[in-house]
């Protein structure tokens, strides 16, 4: 009696485990091939030119609750801007938006062949300054604050070197690529200095540097966390909604690669990786020179102390060359991404970023 | 019951198979015991030496940690730069006079079809963004002239303004006025006209 029991209980046990792994099986086919729907913040485009747009968070606080002083947000050329609205309750735009920020982001697009030949020159005195001109004349506005993060840091660092009476009050930086005096420390530096890296020859072969390869090298830099790790993760973890949410979300980030356009890469690596032209002084956009000491906005530079691709060692540096007067250098644990994605990103780093700006934000 | 006492119990119970009992062992419950009793008895480092599926996983996570930190050593040093630099470069080498080859190609194919090479496209492409370009710069400049206007109508109701807001500020010395001076009103009238029409366009 007690023996058929007890088969029959593991006979059920069985029949329980062959339909978890049945279920397992099919989440881990829906999330390796479809999209997951990032960037849900309900937003309007109010200004688009070429690729880029311009995105303007519909706000969810009263008027009088609002800061006065409008964010406008710049990711990287390379890779989805939606990385910031990734998933909702995980979106830095949404903890913004409820926070009572006037959020705006500006969305680079994905370059064609025919812009082949944009340069930093046309994001930071054309595009940016353009997008700055709506934001304004849209908000109402004189004053805004920036937010860039890794390229788009570049690209606003440069912007708030060169049109420092544009209005700009507050820039934070993310992950700033701008001093690659060091030659020896991780990330890009050592590939992209390598005598055999011929980028001309790159950029004969394919217009623009492709996605794939951008990714590729992002990945290779911690190749079995990239390629390996990543996915056990998720397998050890299907039988958890949350953590396959968010893994689902993150993959189609990473997976919606977008080139870069070839002269804009030209310059990454011949002018900033092997010249180091901004901290020497001799970057210069259109004839104007990028004078770090003519930046004048309230700055918070925020450095990810795990950071692989965008070493501390490239942003630490800068503090000194920067001429604002309030300035201030913050150290989040954490890595390129997950300082800013990453369930620890909702505790640690988007407050921060808050307490700093809400102190300068007209309040 | 402490956690250490309970995971002896349980062990026990497992070892003992199924003189356990069948409530023990049941679905849920059964799952529920193994995954306490594989669970390391401290967060720490010590291995459950009943759990040989969890000595396999501290064993594959220190071999992953180490094998992550050979290969970050690896891929950060100068042979394997030079390594994916020359590879690259071969590659970039031969796919060069093949995609050249594969364009001209393209291109005299399309033109006997009477179809547009990607070339052209590009061309047109570039001069839609050029124009976009003209179109953004007429729009600043109406956003300059709306800036401007509003700026005009709004002077114009501040020169408007104290006579307007003088019956209001002494109503019983208006009444007087308006009772003695019969074309007070309406001029009075057109001004607030004028100042709710500049509010508008403010």
């Amino acid at each position: 009696m007690a023996d058929s029991a007890v088969k029959a209980a593991d006979a059920a046990a069985v029949h329980d485990q062959l339909e978890q792994i049945e279920r397992n099986m099919s989440t881990l086919q829906r999330v390796l091939t479809t999209p997951y729907p990032v960037a849900q913040t309900p937003k309007e485009v109010i200004w688009t030119l070429n690729k880029a747009s311009l995105y303007h968070y519909i706000p969810v606080t009263p008027p009088e609750q609002r800061h006065p002083i409008p964010l406008l947000l710049v990711f990287a050329l390379m890779n989805r801007s939606s990385i910031l609205d990734l998933r909702p309750g995980s979106s830095f735009v949404e903890y913004m938006v409820k926070l009572g920020y006037d959020v705006y982001l500006l969305d680079w697009g994905t370059p064609g062949l025919e812009d082949k030949n944009l340069t930093f020159d046309d994001y930071v005195l054309d595009y940016l300054p353009r997008a700055v001109r709506k934001l304004k004349s849209f908000s109402g506005a004189s004053e805004f604050s920036l937010l860039g993060w890794c390229i788009g840091a570049l690209i606003t660092t440069m912007y708030a070197a060169l049109r420092p009476d544009d209005g700009l009050k507050n820039l934070i930086l993310l992950t700033a690529p701008l001093d690659f005096t060091d030659k020896q420390c991780a990330g890009f530096i050592r590939w992209v200095n390598d005598q055999h890296f011929d980028i001309e020859k790159i950029l004969a072969n394919f217009g623009n540097m492709p996605g794939e390869l951008l990714d590729y090298g992002a990945k290779a830099l911690k190749p079995v966390e990239n390629y390996i790790t990543n996915y056990m993760r998720l397998w050890e973890n299907l039988h958890d909604p949350r953590v396959v949410e968010s893994w689902h979300a993150m993959n189609t980030w990473v997976t919606d690669l977008v080139p870069l356009a070839g002269g804009a890469y030209r310059q990454l690596i011949i002018d900033f990786y092997r010249n180091n032209r901004l901290i020497n002084g001799t970057m210069t956009l259109r004839g104007e020179r990028v004078d770090l000491g003519n930046i004048r906005a309230d700055l918070l530079n925020i450095i990810a102390t795990e950071d692989h691709i965008v070493p501390p060692a490239q942003t630490e540096g800068v503090m000194a060359a920067i001429g604002s007067e309030d300035k201030q250098l913050l150290k989040i644990p954490g890595g390129h991404i997950g300082m800013m994605a990453g369930s620890s990103a909702i505790k640690r780093t988007w407050p921060q970023i808050d307490a700093w700006l809400s102190q300068r934000s007209g309040d | 019951m402490v956690a250490a006492q309970r995971r002896t119990m349980y062990t026990r119970q497992i070892e003992r198979g199924r003189g356990a009992g069948p409530r023990l062992l049941c679905g849920q419950r059964m799952r529920k015991v193994r995954r306490f009793v594989s669970q390391p008895s401290d967060k720490g480092n010590a291995v459950n030496p009943f759990d040989p599926l969890g000595f396999w996983r501290t064993t594959q996570d220190s071999a992953l940690d180490s094998w992550s930190k050979s290969m970050v050593e690896l891929v950060n040093s100068q042979p394997y730069a030079e390594a994916t630099a020359r590879m690259l470069d071969s590659y970039l080498s031969m796919s060069i006079p093949m995609r050249k080859l594969l364009s001209q190609t393209m291109e005299q194919t399309l033109s006997q079809f009477n179809m547009p090479s990607r070339t052209e496209v590009i061309s047109l492409a570039e001069r839609l963004t050029n124009i976009e370009m003209r179109l953004d710069d007429m729009d600043a400049r109406m956003d300059d002239i709306l800036r401007l206007l509003k700026s005009v109508a709004s002077a114009e109701a501040s020169v408007a303004a104290p006579p307007a807001a003088q019956p209001a500020a002494r109503p019983a010395r208006a009444t007087a006025t308006r009772a003695t001076n019969g074309a007070t009103p309406s001029g009075g009238a057109r001004r607030s006209r004028s100042t709710s029409a500049s509010a508008k366009a403010r």
